[in-house]
């Protein structure tokens, strides 16, 4: 493997840099088909394929420095309209690209086998791709001598005879420059002069055969130069084995050149060769005296390339004085407590406590926004993949839709972004599946031909709103009560007491599915339930509304972020618990009186409204002290736009928390989010205000 | 970007001679007329290539050649020896002290320039 694929940070870079050209590529290719002549973006994407085709050759990833080198040439040949612009070709395009991603994605990995896959020689999948590029863009090949010299896969046809004297005379001076130096060295294994010759002889062998055309004198003198250059990183004595090795490669390469020079002879096997090469360059043999750790790594335990964020450099000087403010002020603390160990003014100490603390809560709410903020990604890097699937599926489907995105610049936790992707792709699928009507159809309705889907995003106080809507078909409640009771998702009588946002509830519950067969879109195994479930990992909601030939929209709300929240502190039987003070509507003291008793439930008017009422205690099956008060406190808390009363005992004050996630036997309470450390040291549960709605309904 | 290469020979019909043959195809050329202007000129500029004679004065193209090839910078360099000694021990010495080609001149424009563009990687 070539020595860059075992550096994380190169690797890495890589990576991120590859995977924004690809994004920018599919954008730039979505724009060229609305205008197929606009050269600017024709360059661009050509670019991008240039940049991937030059940092995945230095990094030896044989098969992603073709793939995109075909690429740039398809680019070229638009660029030059010796191809136009047509849906057939940008869809071929589109192919190449995913191709690319996955294998971007499976260096990612750091997963051996599959990079290994990709720096192979030969990949089917690459060939047959290539091959249909080749077939549908009528040259095939270009021509370009020096794009041939490039890639050393297309055989020169015919070798120029002044150029392959030329090459000859130089190739044997590199040869006996290498018989020298091996000789040398099989009696000086540590003459770092030789090591340099052999390498200076190996590096100009490879570039001359390079520009011949050679592949077999230029891919022997590759793998022999990257080895030697890892001897020469080593700086250790030169193993007999590997000199052993050399000394073969001198004879295939003096054969190879033989077969230049006559014109004639069948070339020999060099694969066994080459295995032996890859083999000692992946360190599962030693080069030199001592192997280095590099190897042992690569051998050992996978390097997983790191996930990785990039951060705007103000925010990191920051970071780095609010860290620095911090030590200073650990100084202050520090010198208080030794004179307060010394008896020190108590007067004067406490002022310069008091001084000390407030410098560092000021530091440590800066050093949390900053950190925050770190965390937030604009949810752009998530909506720019949708106009590709949009455009994808409706060709598919022989839909027209306009795909409408707004609040692109929203801000939103980098962990929830990438746990929305997949909800958001479902409910996008769903839209053009199942939403939008056929062109058909919508005429005969009057409707405007291209259906719309909107995607959105905003955000209101602690809250970002997702939006997706479209103007299909929408959804019956009817129809959805009477395929529930037919699925045996509820029963009948049940059914019948649900009003029509209930209904429409019913499409998140497992095993819902209103599409009257499973198409290779929607119906893949994913249904609203796993959308739903989702959503409410990440502690967020999701609503769905609908109007009958008018459109479906669903909302999903999420928490700004997951890791800072703030609480409502609160008491039952004696227990403090916090309830997120994103989901309390109101706290109320309510008259014991006022609360009644309709079939079974405890009701209360507020405003004229009916409000169900619980104890919380009950509901969490706590021991109950009943001491009855005259005036009962009241949080109303508010989910999934249903409203609920708790009645608790006690409440107290607001408090910023880090939520902590709960782990082993507890974590399945079903009543609790998490549980949060406060600043004495108490351990506060968290309830889940969605939760103990639906506890209290059934 | 053009290649910089530096042509290193005592006599000024061979440097402008050399000089114009690699212009032509398209290399960014300067010259020296020894081997210590040629070090002098290296220390302070960026070059890709170096063509050089070997018998020149105050430092002849072998001992120039050593000089660099023990400097971790200059260990790869590309340097082409282009001479009038033909013997064969010459290009030995030649090829020893770190040249990776050795011409004899006179050495026709095309090979020049090949054995150029063949140590530069494809990259011109």
């Amino acid at each position: 493997m070539n020595e860059f694929l075992t550096d994380p940070a190169i690797v890495g870079e890589f990576v991120t840099e590859s995977r924004e050209h690809l994004e920018s590529a599919e954008q730039k290719l979505l724009q060229l088909e609305k205008t197929p002549d606009d050269p600017e973006i024709l360059n661009d994407v050509f670019r991008s394929f240039h940049t991937i085709k030059g940092s995945s050759s230095f990094l030896g990833l044989t098969q992603l420095t073709e793939l995109s080198h075909k690429l740039e040439n398809v680019l070229d040949k638009l660029r030059k309209k010796a191809v136009k612009v047509t849906p057939e070709i940008i869809d071929l395009i589109f192919k190449g690209v995913d191709i690319l991603k996955s294998f971007i994605e499976d260096v990612a990995s750091g997963e051996e086998e599959k990079i290994e896959k990709i720096t192979n020689s030969s990949v089917k999948e690459v060939q047959e791709f290539i091959e249909e590029i080749n077939r549908s863009i009528e040259k095939p090949e270009n021509t370009d001598i020096k794009e041939k010299a490039k890639d050393y896969r297309i055989k020169k046809t015919e070798v120029n005879e002044e150029e392959k004297q030329v090459f000859l005379s130089a190739a044997y001076q590199y040869l006996s420059t290498i018989r020298d130096a091996l000789d040398g060295l099989k009696e000086n294994p540590s003459n770092f002069d030789l090591v340099n010759a052999i390498f200076r002889a190996m590096h100009s062998l490879k570039s001359s055969s390079d520009y011949m055309g050679f592949s077999r004198i230029k891919e022997i003198s590759r793998y022999q130069e990257e080895i030697l250059s890892r001897v020469r990183e080593e700086e250790k004595p030169v193993l007999p084995d590997t000199l052993n090795l050399f000394e073969e490669g001198y004879r295939l390469l003096f054969d190879l050149i033989k077969i230049v020079k006559e014109g004639k002879g069948n070339p020999p096997d060099i694969q066994e060769f080459l295995g032996k090469m890859k083999k000692l360059l992946e360190g599962k043999e030693k080069i030199s005296e001592k192997s280095f750790p590099k190897n042992k790594e690569l051998s050992g335990k996978k390097e997983v390339v790191e996930k990785t964020i990039r951060v705007p450099e103000a925010k990191l000087d920051l970071l780095m004085n609010l860290v620095s403010e911090l030590v200073i002020n650990r100084g202050a603390f520090f010198s208080i407590s030794q004179r307060l160990d010394s008896g020190y003014d108590i007067s004067r100490l406490s002022r310069e406590m008091k001084e000390a603390t407030q410098t560092m809560r000021r530091i440590t709410a800066e050093l949390q926004t900053t950190v925050t903020d770190l965390h937030m990604l604009p949810i752009k890097t998530l909506f720019s993949k949708f106009p590709r699937l949009v455009r994808d599926i409706s060709r598919e489907k022989g839909k027209k839709i306009n795909l409408e995105i707004s609040g692109e610049e929203t801000q939103l936790d980098k962990m929830m972004i990438e746990k929305m992707s997949d909800p958001l792709i479902h409910l996008i699928r769903n839209a053009i599946d199942h939403g939008i009507e056929s062109p058909g159809e919508r005429e005969k309705k009057g409707k405007p031909v291209p259906g719309t889907i909107k995607l959105s995003a905003s955000q209101e106080g602690e809250t970002v709103i997702i939006q997706v809507e479209d103007d299909g078909r929408g959804m019956d409640p009817e129809l959805i009560r009477q395929m529930a009771v037919k699925k045996g998702i509820i029963d009948r009588e049940r059914a019948k007491l649900l009003d029509k946002k209930r209904c429409l509830d019913l499409i998140f519950l497992p095993g819902f599915s209103t599409a009257r067969k499973v198409t290779d879109i929607s119906g893949r195994g994913v249904g609203m339930d796993v959308v739903r479930d989702a959503v409410e990992k990440l502690k967020g909601e999701i609503e769905v509304d609908t109007e009958l030939n008018r459109g479906t929209r669903f909302t999903i709300k999420l928490p700004l972020t997951m890791a800072i929240v703030n609480v409502l502190l609160i008491e039952v039987a004696n227990q403090l618990f916090a309830l997120p003070l994103s989901s309390i509507r109101e706290t109320l003291k309510i008259s014991s009186d006022k609360i009644n008793k309709i079939i079974n439930k405890e009701v209360t008017l507020l405003r004229g409204d009916l409000l169900g009422v619980v104890n919380l205690t009950d509901l969490l099956r706590l021991p109950n002290n009943k001491r009855k008060k005259e005036k009962i406190p009241v949080v109303v808390i508010q989910s999934g736009g249903k409203n609920l009363g708790l009645v608790v005992d006690e409440l107290y004050k607001q408090e910023e928390i880090v939520i902590k996630p709960l782990e082993g036997v507890i974590a399945d309470t079903p009543a609790l989010a998490g549980a949060a450390i406060l600043g004495d040291g108490k351990i506060i549960p968290i309830l889940d205000p969605q939760q103990l709605i639906y506890m209290s309904e059934n | 970007m053009k290649k910089n290469i530096l042509v290193v020979d005592d006599s000024a019909t061979i440097r402008s001679l050399q000089a114009f043959i690699l212009q032509s195809a398209g290399f960014k050329v300067e010259t020296a007329s020894n081997g210590i202007e040629a070090l002098e000129k290296l220390y302070c500029g960026n070059f890709d290539l170096i063509v050089a004679d070997i018998n020149m004065p105050k430092m002849d193209g072998l001992k120039m050649i050593e000089t660099l090839r023990k400097q971790d910078i200059y260990r790869d360099l590309p340097i082409i020896i282009v001479t009038s000694e033909e013997d064969k021990e010459d290009r030995e010495k030649g090829l020893k002290a770190g040249a990776n080609v050795y011409l004899v001149k006179p050495t026709d424009p095309k090979t020049l320039v090949m054995n150029v563009k063949m140590l530069l990687d494809g990259e011109f």
